[in-house]
């Protein structure tokens, strides 16, 4: 008799191993099988995925496979299976008991009449039937039962086999699979190659065609595939793959691996995608770190498969072995990362120091210099003219002379409030911010011409005291800047209160700057940006910079609110920044 | 007989100003000109050939010890006198050795400004009388200091010399210095050897014959 296997069923459990096949052949070769005179015998295994209703698939045949060799079968033959034993007998095919309607009417198709069913086990759970048919009526008489069942009990026992063995080589394969890969963890070599070692070892333990390591982006609107194997799936390197309406997606949401027995034709999927990827029968399993999905590990196949539960756990392990991979190498790189950005804060707050230093030695130098010019020269003057009051020239009366040595005195009063004020703004305790930086815009363009328009939006209220002065002063640098380097015409400053946040917005209509450039660059000059903008930071705001050669330079100021609101004042204060005393 | 000329140079119109009011009635005194850079000074030297230049220390661009260095070398008859506010004594010093002839600070009189630049006129050399004290203390200290590294005596040995000047016995000092009495005659025998002295007298003698007491 000629046993013929279903070769593209390969995956089908039972035909994993190659030994089951030879003791199949054997088996309904002796002579206890051949003395029941069937026409044909078919072993069927019951398949069934999570979701799909069960079927029953025709895995080995003693006759010519038939194009058909998957029944979708009622729940009835399933649902008190476990309550008979012993074999069914169907006379006639044609009648056939309701629970067995579906196999009958497959086995009738075949050419079947009358047939014997007997249900293979395995650990004492059903995993298929044995069918024998003949192909004529018959009555089959109680030892014709007696020998079917002793076929079926050994069927059982070589079914039993067949699993001890592949049980065996799966889980000493996965246990290999799963040292090698907790080595190259260990080794922490880079993500690529333990990724794709992973890859390998689940595609030959799964023994799927294609695997699939997706990484969500940022949104999860997302995937970006970060690891793959096989032919299908080669040209999706570094590919980005949509996360909506995929099952992947799925898993992503869920956090429970999946199986879709054929993702081309299962709602669920993403078909055009599955059919792209020539991929059918999927499992997905999701990549948690600390119990969040951060993306999928998906084996395909290329044809419909079917998986057990065990299938199911190896992607799952195999799945968390990348999890850790991936957390790994996120966790070095932002560790790595955030060494760098101390020592580059480090390095910048040294220079910014130094740079303080510098500033306050050359404001210094300047208020020494001016005292000197000014005020000192002036009174030297006066003491002059005094010392002399005597030796009057002949065009000069007394009078002159005392009329320029009031001048001289009051010159001399006047620069030194000038130094007063460049040291220290009165008009910030006295009158608060606003007041404050009305003045020092006039103040500037009385010096400079350099005009001004001050605009206030919203409500204001008072602030801090250490907020107006790192304004005042970033304000001051800001049109110091904006005097030496810009030739602007104009300056505008626009102040706006509202519920979130304050905002100083300082623009200028002169020939601009490229902000990398001049950030970048380490000369002497761009400390005052940066130094403007730590000075911003230290008060909970943040400064930002907007320029470009030739279109002026804005310069903004934003503080949230919680940082600026002076305590103890009530947030609608009308006497803005004016001293409530 | 001839007035002395003199060219005025700061950078401050007040000051020159006031220097023309004070110099004004001086007979003999002729202001050839004046000038507010390091820069214009030489060539207007050159033009005006005065005999005097009043020179400030501050100036915008080259200072005035630079300008002072080049005026006595490319215009060595001319005599220099520094008018400055700073009463440091390094600017003083520098001043002198690049050849200027006083060095007075800006609040002058006007009669020391006079007698300055008659001084001057003459080869002599002047100081304000402010300075003229710091000026000794230093050259007291200079002394003091050559001589401590003359006999190579540390502070604490200097200390132990005053306490025996002051006439304080063996015994006292040790208790005032936290010492055994041995240590100090010890101490004492070397500074001796120090001094190059026999006793005590002798020491105290050398000691304040050179200022280190």
């Amino acid at each position: 008799m000629q046993i013929q296997m279903l070769n593209q069923f390969e995956h089908l459990q039972l035909f994993r191993d190659k030994l089951f096949k030879g003791q199949f052949q054997e088996l309904f070769a002796s002579s206890m099988a051949q003395s029941l005179k069937l026409d044909q015998f078919l072993l069927f295994e019951i398949v069934q995925d999570w979701v799909q209703v069960p079927s029953l698939v025709l895995c080995a045949s003693t006759g010519v496979f038939p194009s058909e060799i998957m029944i979708p079968v009622n729940n009835m033959l399933l649902d008190d299976i476990d309550e008979s034993c012993g074999a069914w007998f169907i006379p006639d095919l044609i009648d056939p008991p309701s629970k067995m309607i579906d196999l009958s009417r497959y086995v009738s198709r075949l050419g079947g009449r009358s047939m014997l069913v007997n249900q293979v086990e395995l650990n004492g759970d059903v995993r298929g039937f044995l069918v024998g048919y003949s192909e004529e009526l018959r009555n089959f008489c109680i030892n014709d039962l007696q020998f079917f069942s002793l076929l079926t009990f050994s069927m059982n026992l070589l079914v039993e086999n067949s699993q001890l063995r592949m049980d065996g080589c799966f889980r000493e394969s996965e246990s290999q699979s799963f040292e090698m890969i907790s080595l190259a963890l260990v080794e922490n070599k880079n993500l690529d190659k333990t990724l794709t070692l992973i890859a390998n070892k689940t595609v030959q333990l799964l023994q799927a065609h294609d695997v699939l390591v997706l990484l969500l982006e940022e949104g999860g609107e997302w995937f970006r595939v970060q690891g793959r194997i096989g032919e299908s799936v080669t040209h999706l390197a570094h590919r980005r793959l949509t996360v909506r309406n995929s099952l992947n997606g799925r898993v992503i949401t869920t956090g429970q691996p999946l199986i879709s027995q054929d993702a081309q034709i299962d709602p669920r999927a993403d078909q055009k995608r599955a059919i792209g990827l020539n991929a059918r029968s999927v499992i997905i399993a999701p990549l948690l770190i600390r119990e969040q999905v951060i993306g999928t590990m998906a084996v395909h196949y290329h044809d419909d498969s079917y998986f057990r539960e065990q299938d199911v756990i190896a992607l799952c392990s195999f799945a968390n072995q990348a999890s850790v991979a991936i957390d790994n190498s996120r966790l070095l790189k932002a560790l790595l990362k955030s060494q760098k950005d101390i020592e580059e804060k480090a390095k910048t707050l040294q220079r910014l120091l130094k740079e303080t230093i510098n500033i306050q030695e050359n404001e210094r130098r300047r208020i020494a210099a001016d005292i000197h010019d000014g005020v000192v020269s002036q009174i030297i003057g006066a003491l002059y003219e005094l010392e002399a009051w005597n030796q009057l020239t002949p065009s000069e009366c007394i009078n002159d002379r005392l009329q320029l040595l009031k001048q001289l005195l009051n010159q001399a009063i006047e620069n030194t409030r000038t130094s007063i004020y460049n040291l220290w703004p009165a008009t910030l305790d006295h009158m608060g911010l606003l007041p404050s930086l009305q003045e020092l815009f006039k103040h500037q363009e009385k010096l400079t011409n350099l005009r001004h328009r001050i605009q206030v939006f919203g409500e204001p209220y008072r602030l801090t005291s250490a907020i107006q002065i790192a304004v005042y002063r970033i304000v001051q640098e800001t049109i110091n800047n904006v005097f030496q380097h810009s030739s602007a015409d104009k300056i505008d400053m626009q102040i706006c209160f509202s519920e979130r946040k304050v905002s100083f917005r300082v623009s200028d209509d002169g020939q601009g700057f490229n902000v990398q450039e001049i950030l970048q660059s380490r000369h002497a000059d761009n400390f005052g940006l940066i130094g403007m903008r730590e000075r911003a930071q230290s008060i909970g705001g943040d400064l930002y910079i907007e320029s470009e050669p030739g279109k002026g330079c804005r310069i903004t100021i934003d503080i949230p609110i919680a940082d600026a609101l002076s305590e103890g004042l009530p947030r609608n204060d009308p006497n803005t920044g004016t001293d409530s005393r | 007989m001839t007035p002395i000329r003199v060219l005025i140079v700061d950078d401050q119109a007040v000051v020159r100003h006031g220097l023309r009011s004070m110099l004004a009635g001086a007979a003999d005194i002729e202001i050839v000109g004046e000038v507010s850079n390091s820069e214009e000074t030489i060539q207007l030297a050159v033009d005006t050939r005065p005999d005097i230049v009043l020179l400030d220390i501050r100036m915008p661009g080259m200072d005035g010890l630079l300008l002072l260095k080049k005026l006595s070398a490319e215009l060595p008859e001319i005599k220099v006198i520094i008018l400055t506010n700073y009463e440091e004594e390094q600017f003083l010093l520098e001043a002198f050795r690049e050849g200027a002839y006083c060095y007075l600070l800006k609040n002058v009189r006007r009669k020391t400004l006079l007698e300055a630049i008659h001084a001057t006129k003459a080869g002599k050399r002047m100081l304000s009388q402010d300075l003229v004290d710091s000026i000794l203390k230093q050259y007291a200290d200079l002394s003091r200091l050559h001589s401590l590294d003359e006999f190579c005596l540390s502070d604490n040995e200097v200390a132990l010399l005053k306490l025996v000047a002051a006439g304080s016995a063996n015994k006292e000092i040790a208790q005032k210095l936290f010492w055994g009495e041995t240590a100090v005659k010890r101490k004492l025998s070397l500074i001796y050897e120090k001094l190059n002295v026999t006793n005590r007298a002798q020491a105290i003698a050398v000691a304040m014959r050179h200022g280190l007491i």
